[in-house]
């Protein structure tokens, strides 16, 4: 038994024993993702995900015929929320909606598929990178993390651009090691895709492909190299469209404000708050050992790519400073990134491991310590994830919705922008400033005169809904003009709405 | 023998001494930041406890003191019960003759004490020749943001740490040189860690238990007189303190008292909640990573060792299951066990790094230590600077004044009265909180009635003083009772303190 064991079952490079383990592993990983599926989507990056679903359902209504016309075109208009990246996951979802209603809980499915698929090509590279058990570990962590469980399940395009990202990357070292025609396209098709899916995905897709053509192919050679251009015009072909198409038809030249602080680069504060918000998401400790690992790849062929994806990633904290560590979503990139890092490392950890401790009961000791490396976090999850119970808000939007009639000209500071209201209560509005909103003005150097923004804002609105007392109190002079100038129209202990159509008094 | 075949960190022996030098200052550094703060921060009942100990102490021979404040300080120490010899309290009372009364000299020894723990572990890493590993392990120890805030408390908890990691280095030097001296040396460490603190007798029994099976041979283990010599110095002192606590000053018998709750066993949260709190306090990844290191040493004493301490902190853990989940710093012996279980893996890892030619990697391997040292030490800072507590004092000694340290009290408090007893002179009996009465149930005791209770506790009192709010609000018993029968004398304008008079009841 104890041969039998130590032969075929315990830590062998025996390919089905992993390939059951992996198999086991991803479906362990998506079931982890479907508990409390049907929740709405407020437990992480709640804005972003009512975005999305506000576009999904804008979309799905297009095909709906036998929804009353009021209604469709209410849908149609309130998912007319802008364009950020091209609406992929918006339109799978809204065409899975035709097959089964609309629910909540399909983007949920897809994030948590394409975040798992994302493992398995993981898993390849860091196989092909390190070795088998080297791959199990680092998929393990990068599918088991808890930042990235939670994420991962949310209606956004991140779970999708980092899985993409993860088959970029194992393309991209393929094609470093073996210069075929066939991984160069399947590069620039994956690379593409991400990109495609979200622009962001650049740094750490440009980071690795220039560590691999600088430290691995040679510029020079790389430079008179087809499968070259070819891999970077596919990288940037479909992005490069849409860019053009939204800047030109779409509207989208105010993506990029707001977003660039290149001052915040002298305050120590922000280096000490990124490493923060890393250390809260991932955790120093993969992270402290992903970084010392690279110290440890082979210096030709493992850790020029390496290099390349944490360049990447440095570059885009830079670039992207105050959403580094205001939007914690900007770090799932990073996942990958650290998973893959470790690699080396945990490849030196299990050479050393099978020359010092070939018996069995070792082997079942690491077992067990795995399997205690993946029952903790995942319990943690868990507890998040049930703890977290958002099911009496669609009601709590939908009276507000009703109180307002749903065609009123609204303006309001209310959660995630007023996408909760529009979600759940089939109304529109306006945004009124939040602190966070104000604090970032000032940090672009804009100057914000509350008062006339505040004429301007609400010029030809008819009521001023708040729902966020804690935001009010904390903007005393458009708290006390409410509550001086403004009947009441409705009010409970969770929300007051102003009729501003008739003045108590001139403001 | 493999370290001097192996490859270094540093060619020049000064460079790490000078490392390990930093390390050390940058951990005192960051302990003595804040310094004059109250120890609220961290168990407050438990340092103030033994702040009134040392001021006790100190005023029982101080000829300057004032005869009434003698006689409260006296009777404050006399009036708090034996659990552990006052070593820290006697150093603190000792130190105040020579500088005077400071609420921070407490601090300073516990800081320093960890210190010494930490040279304890470096020194252990170089008795296993994992000098390079050592450094990791140090620095995890140092600067655990958990460890930085628990050794900065006025508790013998960072002493007896301390000597919990010298013990494990004592009982290894023995195990590998197997002299009298060493095992004399063994035995006074481990016998001073459990006088210190009793509970340390459970992961060194296992330590040191794990270290003689090392020897595979019960005939060989019982046939050794240096065992027997170890086991009797270890035991001597805590057996003398037991027996002049238990049957001469017999105040050590309600120490046994509600610790042990079975059931807690029998529920399975209990073990999910000892998890998390474990992993919480330890780091997860430090604690996965240490576990799997066991499974790296070259030899099995070591092994042995480490394996024998878990297992002490798990049978410590079933024996004090409430305070496990309860009281945080109850894990503290865990983190010289984890650190010490870092020390095979980074020894690994530093050591590859230190194979890579030329400078630059190991500029950069020592550039990434410190970074996430800055970041652990940056992330104490930031809790440090976060909590004030120095507006107190004057809001204790009003209380005390208001009251006057002639009267009779009962209180009901968050702290058990010790803040009102420290800075305002005024001790009290203590009436139940909610979490005394929850822990009584839970150890099965009957629910007193609470008339019965309320007649035994205020007799011959002047006053009820109420401290706390929440145990106000939550105690509508108590409350109704008082409101009724007794008039309310005093009442904090903020609802902080409510003063009835018990020796002028309501006609």
């Amino acid at each position: 038994m104890k041969k039998f064991f130590l032969k075929y079952v315990v830590f062998r490079e025996r390919p089905w024993v992993w390939k059951v383990s992996l198999a086991l592993a991803l479906l362990a990983a998506f079931g982890l993702r479907m508990i409390n599926l049907t929740n709405p989507p407020l437990d992480f990056a709640p804005t972003r995900q009512l975005f999305s679903a506000l576009k999904a359902r804008g979309m799905y209504y297009q095909y709906v015929t036998d929804a009353p016309a009021g209604e469709r075109q209410l849908a149609i208009s309130l998912g007319d929320v802008g364009t950020v990246e091209p609406p992929v996951l918006e339109t799978l979802v809204s065409q899975t909606y035709r097959l089964t209603g609309e629910h909540l809980w399909v983007a949920r499915i897809y994030s948590s598929l394409f975040w798992v698929l994302g493992g398995l090509a993981l898993f390849l590279l860091i196989q092909e990178l390190a070795s088998t058990s080297a791959a199990m570990i680092g998929t393990l962590f990068y599918l088991f993390v808890p930042f990235g469980v939670i994420a991962s399940r949310a209606f956004m395009p991140d779970p999708l651009m980092v899985a993409l990202i993860a088959f970029t990357l194992w393309a991209l070292f393929r094609w470093q090691n073996t210069a075929r025609w066939k991984w160069a396209i399947l590069f620039g098709i994956f690379a593409g895709a991400a990109l495609f899916v979200k622009n962001l995905s650049a740094f750490i897709i440009v980071g690795g492909f220039a560590g691999v053509i600088l430290g691995v192919r040679g510029l020079k050679r790389s430079i008179r190299d087809p499968q070259v251009w070819v891999m970077a015009l596919l990288l940037i072909l479909p992005a490069g469209i849409f860019m053009l198409y939204g800047m030109l038809k779409l509207n989208m030249t105010g993506q990029l404000a707001l977003r660039f602080f290149p001052k915040m680069w002298i305050d120590p504060a922000f280096y000490f708050r990124w490493a923060y918000t890393v250390n809260w998401n991932i955790g120093w400790g993969p992270v402290l050992l992903a970084a010392l690992s690279v110290f440890l790849a082979d210096p030709k062929r493992e850790r020029p790519l390496l290099i390349g994806l944490w360049i990447g990633y440095f570059i885009f904290g830079m670039t992207f400073s105050y959403h580094f560590y205001t939007h914690d979503y900007y770090q799932l990139s990073f996942i990958p990134v650290v998973a893959v890092s470790m690699a080396p490392a945990l490849r030196l950890f299990f050479e050393r491991f099978f020359d010092r401790s070939p018996g069995l009961f070792p082997r079942l000791a690491l077992v067990g310590v795995v399997l205690v490396g993946l029952v903790v976090p995942s319990w943690y999850v868990r507890d998040q994830i049930v703890n977290a119970d958002y099911r009496n808000e669609p009601s709590f939007w939908a009276e507000i919705g009703d109180k307002l009639g749903h065609n009123a000209s609204v303006i309001g500071l209310t959660e995630d922008y007023g996408y909760r209201l529009a979600y759940w209560g089939w109304q529109g509005s306006a945004a009124w400033f939040t602190n966070a909103d104000i604090a970032v003005r000032y940090l672009a150097g804009q100057d914000v005169d509350l008062m006339k923004t505040f004429t301007e804002d609400t010029a030809g609105k008819q009521y001023f809904l708040v729902t966020m007392f804690g935001e009010l109190d904390n903007q005393p002079v458009i708290k006390n003009l409410l509550y001086t100038h403004y009947p009441i129209f409705a009010q409970t202990d969770e929300y007051v709405i102003f009729d501003l159509q008739h003045p108590l008094s001139q403001p | 023998m493999e370290d001097k075949v192996s490859p270094k960190l540093f060619s020049k022996p000064w460079l790490m001494t000078a490392l390990v030098a930093l390390l050390f200052i940058a951990a005192m550094g960051i302990r003595l930041f804040d310094l004059t703060d109250l120890p609220n921060d961290f168990y407050m009942v438990r340092q103030y406890r033994s702040l009134l100990i040392a001021r006790g102490m100190y005023y029982a021979h101080l000829p300057t003191a004032l005869q009434w404040q003698r006689s409260i300080a006296v009777a404050q120490w006399k009036g708090e019960g034996l659990i552990e010899p006052p070593i820290m309290e006697s150093l603190a009372a000792l130190t105040y003759h020579i500088i005077g009364e400071h609420i921070w000299v407490g601090r300073v020894y516990a800081s320093l004490f960890w210190l010494a723990g930490g040279l304890a572990i470096w020194l252990l890493a170089k008795e296993l020749s994992m000098r390079e590993g050592g450094i990791i392990a140090l620095a995890y120890f140092l600067f655990l943001p958990f460890g930085v805030t628990a050794s900065r408390a006025f508790m013998p908890d960072s002493l007896m740490t301390a000597l919990i990691a010298w013990s494990l280095w004592a009982l290894y030097r023995w195990e590998t040189r197997h002299t009298w001296k060493t095992a004399v040396l063994a035995g006074i460490l481990t016998g001073a860690a459990i006088l210190v603190k009793s509970v340390a007798v459970f992961p060194l029994l296992g330590a040191a238990a794990g270290l003689v099976l090392s020897r595979g041979s019960v005939k060989r283990i019982l046939a050794d007189k240096q065992t027997w010599v170890v086991a009797g110095i270890t035991a001597i002192p805590t057996v003398i303190f037991y027996i002049y606590g238990l049957f001469i000053v017999g105040t050590l018998q309600g120490q046994f008292a509600l610790r042990f709750l079975p059931a807690l066993l029998k529920d399975p949260s209990f073990y999910g909640r000892w998890l998390f709190i474990a992993a919480g306090i330890v780091s997860f990844a430090a604690m996965f990573i240490s576990l799997a290191g066991i499974l790296l040493f070259r030899e099995n004493k070591p092994r042995f060792l480490i394996i024998g301490a878990w297992f002490g902190y798990i049978v410590y853990g079933f024996a004090f299951s409430y305070y496990f989940i309860t009281h945080e710093y109850y894990h503290l012996p865990l983190i010289p066990i984890v650190a010490i279980g870092l020390i095979p893996v980074a020894d690994l890892l530093v050591r590859q790094v230190a194979q890579q030619k030329g400078w630059l990697w190991r500029a950069m391997f020592a550039g990434l230590l410190l970074f996430g040292v800055a970041m652990k030490m940056w992330e104490s800072r930031n809790t440090m600077a976060t909590n004030q507590y120095r507006n107190e004092v004057s809001y204790w000694q009003d209380l005390g004044k208001l009251i006057g340290t002639d009267k009779s009290i009962i209180e009901l408090s968050g702290d058990y009265g010790y803040r009102l007893a420290y800075f305002g002179w005024v001790s009290g009996a203590q009436w139940a909180t909610n979490a005394d009465e929850a822990l009584r149930a839970l150890a099965g005791q009957a629910q007193p009635d609470f008339a019965t209770t309320f007649a035994d506790q205020t007799a011959g009192k002047d006053l009820f003083v109420i401290t706390s709010p929440p145990e106000w609000e939550n105690q509508p018993e108590l409350r109704e009772y008082l409101t009724a029968h007794y008039p309310l004398i005093a009442q904090d304008q903020s609802n902080g303190y409510w003063i009835f008079d018990l020796r002028h009841p309501l006609p």
